[in-house]
């Protein structure tokens, strides 16, 4: 599913009628299929565009389309079709072995048998779901954690998925599990993946595509190999940090 | 003197530091004690001339007193204690140069006196606005005074003990639960004593919570014989040794056992 | 279909999960038998010295309190975990996670738990329920039973909706948990002057309980009307239906709102 953003802006009253712009005017485009790396300084208005794009949030200005559909009348058939993660937030149920929350999920989304089976098949192939599907989420890991968030949110096939920092805190084989298998999702579902990470090398390894904001304002939308061919330099890290400096700047100068 | 006076200083600040929730407490208060006095007025005018152990004005007076000192009375030692216990800060406690339960007695103390500050003189001013007449006994105030403060030491060496309890149980807040219930009846905080039927009479005498309101709220508010003072108070001092022996016994076990696990 | 299929499968998730704590399922329950327990021991020392209040005897007041715990449990079973929580989840952000899926955020809340520590009070409400009434001599016809039980449904939506009502303030101030235990906690709040007849209250807080909070409609009136007390206003006890319409859009209403609110705002 394409994901198409127009004009978003959101604004939030603050305290003695101030107002403090999060997103200002941001248009961009996410074609099906596509993994796109949504980055930005912390309090760029990353956050709060992700909470508009999943719905949590109503724009304040612009629109938001998901394939044509949007949250005013199509919120149900919309949240049916996406798949959102947060790394700091887990959906599942603290107590229970993770199987049976990935089970209440199927029922929830009406998932039939045969694509469950598949599922879960292949997650236990890839991410080795296996070695602690019956065991509850507060006895997992960081990592085994992640895993069992990511299984619950793929277990209904959405054709979006957001993943809000998909590998914080997480240990180096299990992030490539992670990756490895994020990927493979994209290659074989073309599930349209939006990515907010701080973590380069996430970036690196999944993404085609990155859009870059920073104080509420889009400053980069465009491939990867463009990006670095602009700065030239393969040092992506180098390149967002000059990207962020040079916002920092800029916001200097203003004040 | 002056760390327990620290300490009591950071029980005053704890207790103030939400004040949004001070004012839902008061207003607790005072819908509360509406309540009883309206039930109390209303069961003295429907059964005139009935045979009733408590006047009708000794009855009011009673509750208005019981609402008065629970403002200051109500503690948080038992949390406190299991919440160290449970975490392992008592481990950390005991490495300090201060004796851990007069640390948690004087946090206790300061607290008790920002209740008392935000509590009970407002409460009191509005009871002197809306009720007249008399609310205590004069002749009796300082036997009454005694033995609030008497109540004071059964209250704080009960949930002391009720407390250390966490060396021994996984999780207390059922006992916790369970104890409040039955406290809530048989102290007389809601109920005065004098009206309990007679079987609830008799277990409340092998118990030390009558000692906590029943009886310095009796104290205060009913006429007794000099002789009846003296008997109730020296049930007070009997609890208040009976306790304190049984609050040492738990802490010495309860440490020891710490020891023994390593926390 | 599909939603009760949810709710039985959010339920047994629910327990279960309650379950990997061992006894501490038990223990609550038996906890809470016993402060419940205690409430009906005070109540009858209370009526151990005296006859009746304000025209009622005791098991008039007994069944007009348990008419109303019952319903008032069986609301809870619902509405009052998710309603206490929602300080919590604003603040922390969860509530964030029940906008994200394909139930409504509130039909989500209601329907993954089940307050199962309200089964002790509505035990005992029912025991109590039946004991005060094989003491009374109601004459039940068919026009008292449609009665009764349209307001047991009327009482059940007030309740709901009062609980709702309180939920819904988290969406603008965080901290609403004091606001809520004023009004609805069973220890100190204004639900506990429910529990005898509202006329020992003067005229200012019937008033408060008939037309602001409307408690009253949930056993007063109606069982009032029911037991041919001499009520003040005896055209009330007829109200109950309109007042848990006028009250269950109310909060329909709030919480829309609110949610509105919160989707333009955030936490």
């Amino acid at each position: 599913m394409s994901i198409e953003v127009n004009n978003l802006t959101k604004i939030y009253k603050q305290k003695k009628h101030q107002k403090k712009i999060a997103v200002d005017n941001i248009s961009f485009t996410i074609p099906g299929g596509e993994i796109v790396g949504f980055i930005g300084p912390n309090g760029a208005g990353k956050s709060t565009t992700i909470k508009m794009m999943t719905g949590i949030l109503t724009p304040d200005n612009g629109s938001i389309s998901i394939n044509g559909m949007n949250f005013k009348k199509n919120r149900k058939e919309i949240m049916l079709k996406t798949g959102v993660v947060f790394g700091q937030k887990s959906v599942l149920c603290w107590d229970i072995p993770v199987i049976d929350s990935l089970k209440l999920f199927r029922d929830m989304y009406r998932v039939p048998r045969e694509v469950f089976i598949e599922n879960m098949d292949a997650f236990i192939a890839i991410l080795g779901l296996d070695e602690f599907i019956d065991q509850p989420p507060r006895l997992l890991s960081l990592g085994q954690r992640m895993k069992a968030d990511l299984a619950a949110s793929l277990i209904y096939n959405p054709d979006v998925l957001f993943l809000d920092e998909p590998t914080i805190g997480i240990d180096v084989l299990s992030k490539e599990r992670i990756r490895h298998f994020i990927k493979k999702i994209n290659e074989e579902r073309h599930t349209t993946i939006i990515l907010t990470t701080h973590d380069v090398s996430d970036i690196e390894s999944l993404c085609e595509k990155m859009i870059i904001i920073d104080k509420g304002a889009l400053i980069y939308d465009g491939t990867l190999p463009q990006l670095k061919s602009d700065y030239r330099t393969t040092d992506l890290e180098e390149i967002i940090k000059k990207i962020y400096l040079a916002g920092e700047k800029r916001y200097e100068k203003i004040c | 003197m002056r760390k327990y006076a620290d300490l009591a200083m950071i029980g005053i600040k704890e207790h103030t530091a939400y004040l949004s929730s001070v004012w839902a407490n008061f207003l607790a208060k005072v819908v509360y004690l509406y309540m009883q006095f309206a039930l109390w007025n209303a069961l003295f005018a429907s059964n005139k001339g009935s045979n009733i152990p408590l006047s009708h004005n000794e009855t009011i007076r009673y509750i208005i007193v019981a609402t008065i000192i629970s403002t200051f009375m109500e503690c948080d030692v038992i949390g406190w204690i299991n919440g160290q216990i449970q975490s392992g800060d008592v481990a950390n406690q005991l490495i300090r140069p201060i004796d851990y339960k007069f640390m948690i007695f004087a946090r206790h103390i300061g607290t008790s006196l920002a209740r008392f500050v935000i509590y009970t003189i407002p409460l009191m001013i509005l009871i002197c606005i809306f009720y007249n007449g008399e609310l205590f006994c004069k002749k009796q105030l300082a036997c009454g005074i005694l033995s609030i403060i008497l109540a004071y030491m059964i209250q704080f060496l009960y949930s002391l003990i009720i407390g250390l309890m966490a060396f021994w149980l996984i999780v207390t807040w059922p006992l916790n639960m369970l104890l409040a219930a039955i406290y809530k009846l048989l102290s007389g905080s809601w109920i005065p004593a004098a009206m309990f039927p007679e079987l609830l009479t008799k277990i409340n005498m092998f118990l030390p919570f009558r000692a906590i309101y029943a009886i310095p709220v009796t104290i205060i508010t009913t006429p007794m014989s000099a002789e009846s003072i003296r008997e109730s108070l020296s049930i007070q001092l009997f609890w208040v040794v009976a306790l304190f022996l049984i609050s040492e016994a738990a802490w010495v076990v309860g440490k020891n056992k710490l020891v023994v696990q390593g926390g | 279909m599909y939603l009760l299929k949810m709710y039985r499968h959010f339920v047994i998730i629910y327990i279960k999960g309650k379950l990997a704590y061992h006894f501490s399922l038990v223990f609550e329950l038996i906890a809470n038998t016993i402060q419940i327990g205690v409430y009906f021991a005070g109540f009858m020392v209370i009526f151990h010295n005296f006859y009746n209040i304000a025209g009622w005897t005791q098991n008039e007041v007994l069944f007009m309190f348990t008419t109303s715990w019952l319903t008032y449990s069986l609301s809870c079973f619902f509405f009052w975990s998710p309603m206490k929580d929602m300080g919590q989840l604003i603040r922390t952000g969860k509530f964030d996670l029940y906008l994200t899926r394909p139930i409504g955020p509130m039909l989500y809340m209601v329907l993954q738990q089940f307050q199962y520590t309200f089964i002790p009070r509505l035990a005992l409400s029912v025991f109590f329920w039946i004991y005060s009434m094989s003491k009374l001599s109601i004459k039940w016809t068919t026009g008292t039973l449609v009665f009764y039980a349209v307001n047991m449904i009327s009482s059940f939506v007030i309740f709901s909706a009062i609980t709702v009502f309180t939920g819904s303030i988290s969406f603008w101030t965080i901290k609403s948990e004091e606001i809520v235990s004023l009004l609805t906690n069973n220890n100190h709040g204004l639900k506990n002057y429910t529990d005898y007849p509202i006329t020992i209250y003067g005229k200012g807080i019937g008033f408060l309980l008939t037309f602001v909070v409307p408690y009253a409609f949930t056993g007063y009136y109606p069982v009032g009307n029911l037991l041919g007390k001499d009520l003040v206003h005896p055209e009330y006890a007829y109200l109950s239906p309109f007042i848990a319409l006028v009250t269950g859009v109310a909060a329909y209403f709030l919480w829309s709102i609110g949610l509105k609110h919160y989707n333009s705002a955030g936490a």
